[in-house]
This record gives structure tokens, sequence and C-alpha cells, in this order.
């Protein structure tokens, strides 16, 4: 039996960006990017190591915002045309430099890349198969990523948001998620009983949300907690973390690996890319990238190039590196513990693939040395772990998140605490819509309340007030906030005055379609 | 470093926070008025940095970087990327709902943020029986105990409020103190529980099996295949519909 267990959470999210109303639009590439560069490559990675008889577990979120994307057939569509696009571009590559060996290389491996997210672009047929393996374990979030202890104050939008995901989650999946990755791990107290109600069964929280709980946890964060609710709640672990997530310490920042800001959509001569980059003419990336980190202080100009066997040998490297330190770890946990002990580490997605390029390698080399090389530690998910030590400490989390200094800060401060008066006045109104209309309700009015609730839940998403925040894509991120807000309030005011505009009705139904199957009676309080 | 900088655009919430609270801003003007003006980054903003030092060629740089600044960039990709939504979905957010509430909210063990509306007919009656010298104010209480006040300014519609104890629970009104220190209320807030910074002082133990046996037979079926293969209807990216069409 192992010393120790090693639970590899992985966070998918994109919020909805799907925009029928224009034949191009940059924040769709956002889905693009992450489809090439993260998702079907780290599903490749875990379709391998089945294939190759490795035993293995990764949990993975796939939130709802993201997986209504990747089943929308518009989108899927889009990311064809976008595909093809760059099989061309990496084509043409290939012959522009064909006397340079360096680049032709990397141009062959782009080309490669992206014909093989061609030939595997059914990712949601794929999380299916990963998932009946028992290799991957798939868990929801909240539904389009509301940062739920600022709505703490209405608990039917707490309960619609969880609802939502764990719906679309059984539809698509086949089967109710166990857990949920709260959006940017943000815990209320209370919440947990909401996802008892939904079906939940665990939960993850950022370290001091754990440490700080009550009464004190006698494992720390090395073993789950149950609330009083029974559901379970896991503290994610610093040390793992920060050995991936550190500019300084982590291992993404290594000179080996590739450059992520060197992109030949901005390097290359402007007539020759232009079919390439975004329609008005702004250069975009492409996602090929032909340059090295190279060192601390090189300037961005004078990065060499990218060889891939060295990135490689270096991920492989940092993977037994990661082992090496997580088998230490539960060496020392193990004088403290009765117990095997468990070591969360949850990271976003989108970090492997996408900012680090060899990310989904080194999950690769990691799973592998894992179950080859060594017997101290093995993989897990938090499930599983539960099945193995169901007697847990009953422990309240505490309110926490594991956003910039740990609690609610980075969605609530002067760029976007504005927001939550309309956000707070559109839930009031929701539930007040939701009472006033009683369920059974057909027509245009469960229509009309059924998208009231979407435009809500879009409005929701913590994602708005963190570009808000963050001051990148500031405009877009306000207009989709007023958008949904102003879609909302139309058909709040339609219904009570019982004018509903049917044509506008059906262009938002066909802009925000997410939740196909969303009942507003989910906002009645009586 | 451009890795430092890939891990700080994106990664930014995973960072150790240690730094210092900054003193937030107290005073803010309506909500309308608070758009943003901060200066937008643009989401890849390697062009800037490529732009120097050309001279210095190596062997390598057969792939020269295009002369574009990011400032070109953003201004470009915020005229195309936002159209002027269509006229029939005019929306300004309201300045005020007819409400008379006042609501809080926790930021972090030491901090509260508050915003409030006011009718003005309850505001002028809280202020009349407060009679002159009367002073608009937000009374804090801590564990159901008055804590402190706050003087407030006129036009304020919110505040970050400071407060002494994590750990604690918190409410407050908003209305107006007389000369001789009574308050009159106008609105009275939720109820707020601020999070611990430190670990409990309680240590007691209580374990738990929770649905044992539930639990062992959803974990236990995990892995065997039984979700329904095509349950959900339709098959994406089919090979006669690459566009995944409905079936």
């Amino acid at each position: 039996m192992a010393k120790g267990y090693l639970a590899l959470v992985l966070h998918a999210h994109l919020p909805f960006v799907r925009h029928p109303e224009h034949e191009d639009f940059l924040e769709e590439d956002w889905l693009y990017e992450a489809l090439t560069e993260t998702y079907i490559p780290l599903i490749k990675v875990f379709e391998k190591l089945i294939q190759d008889g490795i035993d293995f577990r990764v949990t993975l979120s796939v939130s709802p915002t993201l997986l209504s994307m990747l089943i929308d057939p518009l989108l899927q569509e889009r990311y064809l045309k976008h595909l093809n696009g760059l099989i061309e571009l990496s084509g043409k590559e290939i012959e522009r430099t064909r006397h340079e060996p360096h680049f032709n290389a990397l141009a062959w491996m782009y080309h490669h890349n992206f014909i093989q997210a061609r030939e595997h672009r059914d990712i949601v047929r794929a999380l299916k198969h990963l998932q009946d393996s028992g290799k991957v374990e798939l868990i929801t979030c909240a539904g389009t990523h509301c940062f739920l202890p600022l709505q703490e104050i209405y608990e039917p939008v707490v309960r619609a948001q969880v609802r939502a995901a764990v719906n679309l989650h059984q539809k698509v999946f086949g089967r109710k998620p166990l857990g949920m990755w709260l959006p940017e791990c943000g815990y209320q107290p209370g919440h947990d009983v909401i996802l008892k109600e939904e079906g939940i069964r665990y939960f993850l929280v950022d370290t001091h949300g754990i440490l700080h709980g009550s009464p004190r946890p006698k494992y720390g964060i090395f073993a789950p907690v149950y609330c009083k609710s029974g559901v379970a709640a896991f503290g994610r672990d610093v040390e793992s973390s920060k050995a991936v997530w550190s500019a300084i310490e982590g291992y993404p920042g290594d000179p080996d690996y590739r450059e992520f800001y060197r992109d030949i959509g901005y390097d290359l001569d402007y007539d020759y890319i232009r079919p390439y980059i975004h329609p008005d003419g702004t250069r975009i990336q492409t996602g090929m990238k032909y340059f090295r980190i190279t060192g601390a202080n090189v300037d961005i100009s004078q990065k060499q190039p990218y060889v891939e066997a060295w990135a490689r040998e270096k991920a492989s490297y940092h993977a037994g590196n990661f082992i090496f330190n997580r088998g230490k770890q539960v060496e020392h946990l193990n004088n403290f513990l009765d117990r095997a002990p468990l070591i969360i580490s949850p990271y976003d997605a989108e970090l492997f693939g996408h900012w680090w390029y060899e990310g989904p390698q080194w999950i690769d080399f990691l799973m592998r040395k894992i179950a080859c090389d060594q017997d101290v530690i093995k993989t897990i998910t938090p499930s599983e772990y539960l099945a193995l030590y169901p007697k847990n400490q009953v422990v309240t989390p505490s309110l926490s998140s594991w956003g910039w200094k740990g609690y609610a800060e980075y969605w609530l401060e002067g760029s976007n605490d504005w927001t939550y008066r309309h956000l707070h006045k559109a839930a009031e109104r929701m539930i007040e819509l939701a009472n006033l209309f009683p369920s059974g309700i057909n027509g245009l009015h469960k229509r009309a309340l059924n998208q009231a609730a979407r435009e809500l839940m879009l409005a929701q998403s913590s994602d708005w007030s963190f570009i808000m925040k963050t001051g990148t894509c500031v405009p877009y991120a306000q207009k989709r906030f007023k958008d949904h807000m102003g879609r909302f309030t139309r058909l709040y005011d339609s219904l009570k005055s019982n004018h509903i505009d049917a044509g506008f009705l059906s262009d938002v139904e066909s802009k925000d379609n997410i939740f196909s199957d969303i009942d507003y009676t989910v906002y009645q309080t009586k | 470093m451009p890795s430092k900088k890939t891990l700080k655009t994106k990664a930014k919430k995973k960072k150790p926070a240690a730094k210092k609270k900054t003193a937030p801003k107290k005073i803010k003007k309506a909500a309308a008025e608070k758009a943003p003006v901060k200066k937008r980054k643009i989401k890849f903003s390697a062009s800037k940095k490529t732009v120097r030092s050309r001279s210095k060629k190596t062997i390598f740089s057969a792939i020269e970087p295009v002369v574009l600044s990011s400032e070109i960039i953003q201004h470009i990709a915020s005229v195309v990327q936002h159209p002027i939504s269509p006229a029939h979905e005019h929306f300004d957010f309201s300045q005020g709902y007819g409400d008379n509430k006042i609501i809080l909210m926790v930021r972090d063990p030491y901090w509260l943020f508050t915003y409030w509306e006011l009718r003005q007919w309850e505001k002028d009656n809280a202020r009349a029986k407060a009679g002159r010298g009367a002073c608009e104010c937000l009374r804090i209480y801590k564990n159901d105990a008055v804590c402190f006040d706050i003087e407030i300014g006129g036009m304020a519609n919110n505040w970050y409020v400071s407060v002494p104890e994590a750990g604690a629970s918190y409410w407050l009104e908003i209305g107006f103190r007389s000369a001789d220190g009574r308050f009159f209320a106008a609105a009275r807030s939720n109820v707020v529980k601020t999070p611990l910074d430190r670990m409990s002082d309680v240590i007691d133990e209580e374990w738990m099996i929770p649905d044992w046996d539930a639990l062992y037979a959803l974990s236990g079926g995990f892995g065997f295949g039984h979700s329904s293969a095509g349950a959900w209807g339709f098959a994406l990216f089919s090979p006669t519909s690459p566009t995944g069409a409905r079936a």
C-alpha cells in the first residue's frame, strides 16, 4: 500500500464566449486556443496512458460554460474552420522555413499538432470515454462560474448555479458529478448544505479554508474534512502548488521551455500572415511560437529557437523532481498522521499547454513515473480517497478563496464593486418573477422566465469582475455584463407588464443559448 | 522575464498573498460613474519589447518582429471588437431602484463592503428625528453591540469598512446621529460573519462517516463504464457531419 496519495485536480474553465451575431469574434479565440493547446493535448496524454496500461488518476473539472461551448454546433463548426486555417498556415511555414532547420522542425511539430487536434476535436466524447475508463474523474463547477460568497444573501442564486451545473453535467456525461469545483475555490459556510441537496459529495477549498476551519482540523490539509452537512471539503497543498505556479520557483519558467510571447502572428511579415490573423487586420497569436524562454532576463527579441528534445528532457526531469519532493513530503507526514496522507494539487487546466506548453508532457511523465518508478505515492481521486477513508473529522471550513489575498478582494474592489447592487437587484427580481409565475405555465411566459434566468446567470460570471480588475479586455467584460443585465431587465419588465416581445426573446435565446433545460422555478422561495 | 509574465497574467490568483492591505478608497461616486478608466493592456504584449534592439542580429534572426506598438493594437482591437449594440438593446443601469436598503458584504477578515439606497422621505424622517446638528453615519455593530460610527458624506452610496476582529459577526445601520449622541436609523443591513485569520481555538473533535453505503456505491461504480454512451442524443463531429450538426 502506498504511503501517501496525490490527487491532481485540473479546473478547465472559460467564460461563455459565443457570438453568433459576428462572423469572427476575437474572444471566441480563447476557446479555440484552449482546445488546441490544452484540452486536446491533455486528453491525448490521458488516452495514451490508458493505451499503455498505466494506472493513473486525474480529476478534471469541466465548467458548465466551457461544456456548453464544447457541445455547441456553431462553435464546433467555427473551430474546425479555425483549425483548417492553422493547418494551412503551418503547411506554408514548412515551406518557408525549409532552409532553417531549427524552425522547420517546429513548423512540422505544429503542423502535426493541428492535424491531431482536428482528428481529436470531439472532446466531449473523449471525456466521456475517459470517465468510463475509471482513470479520470469528471467533476463540475458552478453554472456560470459565479463567485458564490458574494451572492450569499440570495440562497436561490447559489442553488440555481449548482443545479444548472449538475443537470448539464449529467445530461452530457451520463452521470451526476460527485464533486464540484467552487469557482475560484470561493466557499461560504452554509453553501455545503445546498451542494448536498443537489447531490454533490465534495468540493475543494484553498489551504486556509481548512486550516482556519472550526474545530481545528487534526490532519491539517492532508485529509478531507466533513462539513456538518456531510459534504467533504479538500484543501489545497501549498508546497506542490508552488512548484508549478510560482513565477520564481515554478517549473514553467525554465529557459528550455517554450516562450509564450513570441508568436509568428506578431513576428512575420504582415502581408504573409494577414489571412491568419483577425479579419480586421489586428495581429493576434496564432499559436505557432518558435522560441524558448532562453533566460530570465533575456530581451524578447534575443530569444533563441526552441528545441523540442531539450524541453521534453526538462519536462521529464521536472516530473521526477515533483515526485521526489512529494515522496519526501509524504514520508515526513507519515510521522504525524495515522493514515496515508492525501496531497491535493489543484491547478487551472489552461496553465498546461496554453501557458506552459510542456505542461501536458509533464503530466504524462508524472503519471508514468508515479506508476512505474516508485511506490511511496499513488495517484487517487477525491472520491476514491473518501471510499478508502470514509471516517473524517467534522470541521466547518472558513470563508475563503484561492484568489489574491485569499478572500473576495479580487472580485470586490474599486473596479467592480459597482456591479453588485445591480446583480443583487436582478437576483431579487428573478426571485420575484419565479414567485409570481407558478410552476406549470407554458408558452411565451415560460420561455421568457427561463431566458431571464439564463441572462441573470451569465451576468453573474466571476469572469467579468475578474477582467475588470485585471485591466485586460475590460471593455469586453463591461459590455458582456451590461448586455446580460440589459436583457434580463427587459425580460423582467416585459413579464411584469405582460407584453413579451417574441422577436426580442427569440433573438436573445439564440445568442445566449446556455442551459437549454433550465427551469426558472429553482428561484422560487414559496 | 517573459515566463514570469506568463504566470503573472494568468496565474495571478494563485500567488501567495502576503502584501500589506492597501487602504481602500472610501468615497465612491454613483455606480454608473465608476466604470474603470484604467489603461488597458492588450492580452499579448510582446510587440512592445520586440521593436527595440533590432540591430543586434543573431544568427537566428530570420524571423524579425514587426514594429506594431501594443497601443495601436489596442486601439484597433477596441474599435473593431466591440461594435455598438443594436439600438433595440440599448440599456443604461438604473441610478436607483426606489429601494430603502443597505447591504453588507464580506471582503476579507478585516474589511467589509456596504452599499445602500435610501428613499428620500425615510432619510428625511431619520434626519428630522435626530434634530439640528445631526450627522449622517454608518453605525457598525459587532456581535450585536455597537462598535463604532463612520461619518459619511452626502454623495456616498457605498463604503469599505475596516473592522477590528476576524471571526466576528457584524451588521450596520445607516442613519443620523443627534448632537447628544442618539442614533436614528433609516435602514438596517443583513448580518455577516467575517472569517477567522488564524487557527480556531475550538479543539473538540467530532468524527463522521456520512452516507457511507451511498458513497461507497457511488465510488465503487466509478470506472465501470456505467454512463450510457450516446445518451445525449447527437453525434458530435460525426464523420458525415464535420460541423457537428445534430443527428
